[in-house]
């Protein structure tokens, strides 16, 4: 009789219990053998039901996964774009200021007037200035970028201090003010070139925003930290500026004289602070109005065994001229200026000699061999480029490429050259031609 | 037909040996023969206590080979390469080139905890392991043979799997041709009942276990009132007589009641949203009724109609077929009422073709194991691929 038909209260009486008392066994599960039976029913579809998770999870993993490759390989692409960006920004922007650098330094040998000489002046200290400004605004642009990575390793600080010391103090003297420096033998962990910029542009403002008094730059150990102070007796930061001095283009009220850095446009602190940040360094400043101001940088000591690092040689940057050691023999300033500036962004090598006896020191001293020899025709003291070659070959006992830049046209020295091997090359010179000519005679 | 010894090869490697003589030493000679030749690593035995006992197989074995691992059980019928036979005695050979198999015996089923029997498990998991390695190349799996008679199924077949650590499982309860009495097993020479075996192996042949049954619920409800759970006994249906209420569902006479009533009316409990069949074994004197699987006072089981047993299983067939590619040969494991039920239907020849056309070996079982559960009315087992098509 089906289940729903029986009447009899003594039956369903007791189906009642058997019922009641199974729904009672089966919250204590594993009781008994039907009890494991339903266990392991539940356990087979728990088992399914995770199997089915996991794999849909795994599912949309893989998706993920593949759209998280194709926005890597976006960012990456992008990122490296940026970076031979701002890798040709920084060579093709500079290049045509050095061209005129050098095209200024001609033009200024050939000025017989008191009034020629005082423009070519102010136009060179314009194109300085231009310089100084594109380079510290590559350099921000590059930290923002991330092209620029800390090199942390073991810094000496007394050898940077010092250095940084004796780049000043002509300035601090000149304005009568007090300049000491209290340098420390500690090791510290940091980047050499970033912690040179960083403490530079400090001191720097610190010595332009002073006008009497004088400035300290002291360090100190303080645990497992050391702190650089850079005090000074300036007109201070007044408190609604404390923000805003790490922004770029901001400057101080008070703007002393005219000066002609990338400092002096708002952008020294700028860097300060995204190198700070790069590197770790805790920075800060306390100040008060017309007393003066504190500037504390705080970088780790060095731990174990100080090994201060030999410079690491970049990696090449193209151009084939990498690691090229110049010895330029040259006697005009400006020209030595322009066409350092020049190598230097090719990655050269360089030194420079005003004489044939300086060169000869030049290499006496240091045993530096150079691998391309650069030298004006007409030297000081009436030395010749193209006698001082041939000594200077004679010296190192090989004949060394070299190259003369001069604005003498002269068949004689045309002659004489090739007879010597030697390169001539006319004034102005134009870089792509110089590097062409460079490459060319390195190959 | 006369047929002392028949031997068929899959392209796995496996091959199968059946005969219908009474001679276990003639059989484990021929056995021992062919393991030789094809450098077996293991045989796996099924047969009909009816045929030849267990002892005298295991010994005969033993004696012929004696380095050669071997297992074995009692049955309710073969199935060779030639279908669903019975009386029969089949060897099933592994080849150490591509089959490497670990197992042991676990004797005194009721008297063992499901700890024990996990704890031996997991020993055996290890011993596999160490003798394949880290081999990438492998996957395992397990096969457990359990007394049919030992009313100890669930509980042995949670601990196996316990045990395993998630290694697919599938086996069958062994049978001794429906006389419900004693079945046998043996192991590396040792016969005994209360046991089972477990086998765990690693190959590098595709496979795919699988279940298939056939059945839908109806709403015809069975409480279970009385019953006595560790003998797997129910008394009392809905307050009356067991075998009363259940004839009366089916509508025939109690004194009617057969193993082919009860292969053609299976009870059904429903559990997590599923059906699962709970098999009557047979029709006691008290008229209670004994069954294949555990049941407990309370348990509200639904009769249930047979669907079309050949044409379910030949889809299931295609199924695995569709996972592992071509199907090269199956170890199936069959509850013996689908054979009554398929021949009570008169379908046994289509079933009996239908296996033998997918090489389906295996026996006729009282029970049936597939991962964590033991089920009844069921073919469990395992598909063996093709290793191209993989």
């Amino acid at each position: 009789m089906p289940v729903r038909d029986i009447t009899d209260i003594e039956r369903l009486r007791k189906i009642n219990a058997a019922l009641i008392s199974r729904v009672e066994r089966s919250m204590d599960q594993q009781a008994n053998a039907f009890s494991l039976f339903q266990t392991a029913i539940n356990l087979e579809g728990q088992v399914r039901s995770r199997t089915e998770e996991l794999r849909s999870t795994l599912r949309r993993l893989e998706e993920s996964n593949v759209d998280l490759l194709a926005a890597k390989e976006q960012a990456e692409l992008a990122n490296q774009s940026k970076t031979r960006f701002l890798a040709a920004a920084s060579h093709d922007v500079l290049q045509p200021l050095n061209a005129a650098h050098l095209s200024i330094s001609a033009l200024a040998d050939l000025q017989t007037t008191e009034e020629g000489r005082r423009l070519i002046g102010q136009v060179e200290r314009s194109l300085t200035t231009i310089s100084h400004l594109l380079l510290t605004l590559l350099d921000i642009s590059k930290l923002d970028a991330g092209v620029v990575r800390p090199d942390i390793s073991d810094v000496a600080l007394d050898p940077l201090l010092s250095s940084i010391k004796s780049d000043f103090e002509p300035i601090a003297e000149q304005k009568g003010l007090k300049f000491q420096f209290r340098t420390s033998h500690a090791v510290v962990r940091s980047d050499e070139t970033m912690l040179r910029r960083i403490v530079q542009n400090i001191v720097s403002n610190a010595v332009r925003y002073t006008s009497s008094g004088g400035v300290l730059v002291g360090a100190r150990k303080r645990g497992t930290t050391i702190r650089i102070d850079v005090v000074d007796t300036g007109c201070g930061i007044p408190a609604d500026q404390y923000e805003a001095i790490f922004d770029e283009f901001h400057r101080c009220s008070a703007t002393p004289e005219h000066d002609v850095s990338g400092a002096g446009l708002g952008l020294g602190l700028s860097i300060v602070r995204r190198m700070a940040d790069a590197l770790g360094h805790r920075i800060g400043f306390t100040s008060v109005t017309g007393r003066g101001t504190v500037f504390r940088l705080e970088m780790p000591l060095a731990t174990g065994p100080v090994a201060v690092r030999p410079k690491v040689v970049q990696p090449p940057r193209g151009y084939g001229l990498f690691g090229t050691r110049v010895l330029l023999i040259e006697d005009d300033r400006r020209v030595i200026e322009a066409t350092t500036s020049l190598l230097s962004s090719w990655r050269c090598e360089v030194k420079q000699a005003g004489s044939l006896s300086e060169a000869i020191r030049c290499l006496r001293d240091t045993g530096w061999i150079p691998d391309v020899l650069i030298a004006d025709q007409h030297l000081e003291g009436g030395d010749l480029g193209s006698q001082t070659i041939i000594e200077v070959r004679a010296y190192l006992g090989r004949a060394v490429p070299a190259l003369i830049v001069t604005a003498d046209h002269s068949p004689a020295l045309s002659y004489s050259a090739r007879a010597s091997g030697i390169e001539l090359m006319r004034k102005p010179v134009k870089p792509a031609e110089l590097r062409a000519l460079l490459a060319h005679l390195l190959a | 037909m006369v047929r002392v010894c028949s031997k068929t090869t899959y392209s796995c490697g496996l091959t199968v040996m059946s005969t219908d003589q009474p001679d276990a030493d003639a059989f484990a000679m021929d056995v021992a023969e062919e393991a030789e030749q094809m450098d077996a690593g293991f045989v796996l035995f099924f047969f009909s206590q009816a045929l030849i006992s267990a002892a005298d197989l295991a010994a005969a074995v033993t004696r012929h080979s004696p380095r050669l691992h071997h297992a074995g059980c009692s049955t309710a019928g073969e199935i060779t390469p030639f279908g669903i036979e019975e009386g029969q005695t089949l060897a099933i050979l592994f080849p150490s080139r591509s089959f490497t198999v670990a197992g042991r015996m676990i004797r005194g089923l009721s008297i063992t905890g499901m700890d024990a029997i996990a704890a031996d498990v997991g020993v055996l998991r290890r011993t596999l392991a160490a003798r394949t390695g880290r081999s990438s190349e492998t996957e395992t799996f397990a096969i457990c043979l359990i007394d049919g008679m030992s009313f100890a199924e669930e509980t042995v077949t949670s601990a196996i799997h316990w045990g395993l650590d998630d290694i697919p499982l599938v086996g069958g309860s062994a049978g001794d041709d429906l006389k419900f009495e004693t079945t046998t097993l043996f192991y590396d020479g040792i016969v005994d009942n209360d046991a089972a075996v477990v086998l765990l192996v690693s190959t590098d042949v595709p496979f795919q276990v699988f279940k298939t049954e056939n059945f839908v619920a109806t709403d015809e409800k069975l409480v279970v009132t009385a019953s006595d759970p560790d003998r797997r006994i129910v008394r009392e249906f809905n307050a009356v007589s067991a075998a009363e209420e259940f004839a009366f569902a089916i509508g025939v006479v109690p004194d009617a009641l057969t193993p082919l009533s009860f292969a053609s009316h299976p009870v059904v409990v429903r559990v997590g949203g599923e059906y699962y069949c709970r098999s009557i074994q047979k029709l006691n004197a008290d008229r209670s009724l004994s069954f294949f699987c555990a049941i407990d006072d309370g348990v509200v089981l639904s009769i249930a109609q047979p669907t079309e047993l050949v044409e379910t299983t030949r889809s299931a067939f295609e199924d695995i077929g569709r996972r592992i590619g071509r199907v090269d040969v199956i170890l199936g494991f069959d509850c013996v009422l689908r054979r009554l039920d398929a021949r009570n239907r008169q379908v046994l020849r289509d079933l009996s073709e239908l296996y033998r056309a997918n090489n389906l070996i295996g026996f006729g079982t009282y029970g049936e194991q597939y991962r964590t559960m033991h089920l009844n009315q069921t073919l469990t087992g395992i598909a063996f691929g093709c290793r191209e098509a993989a």
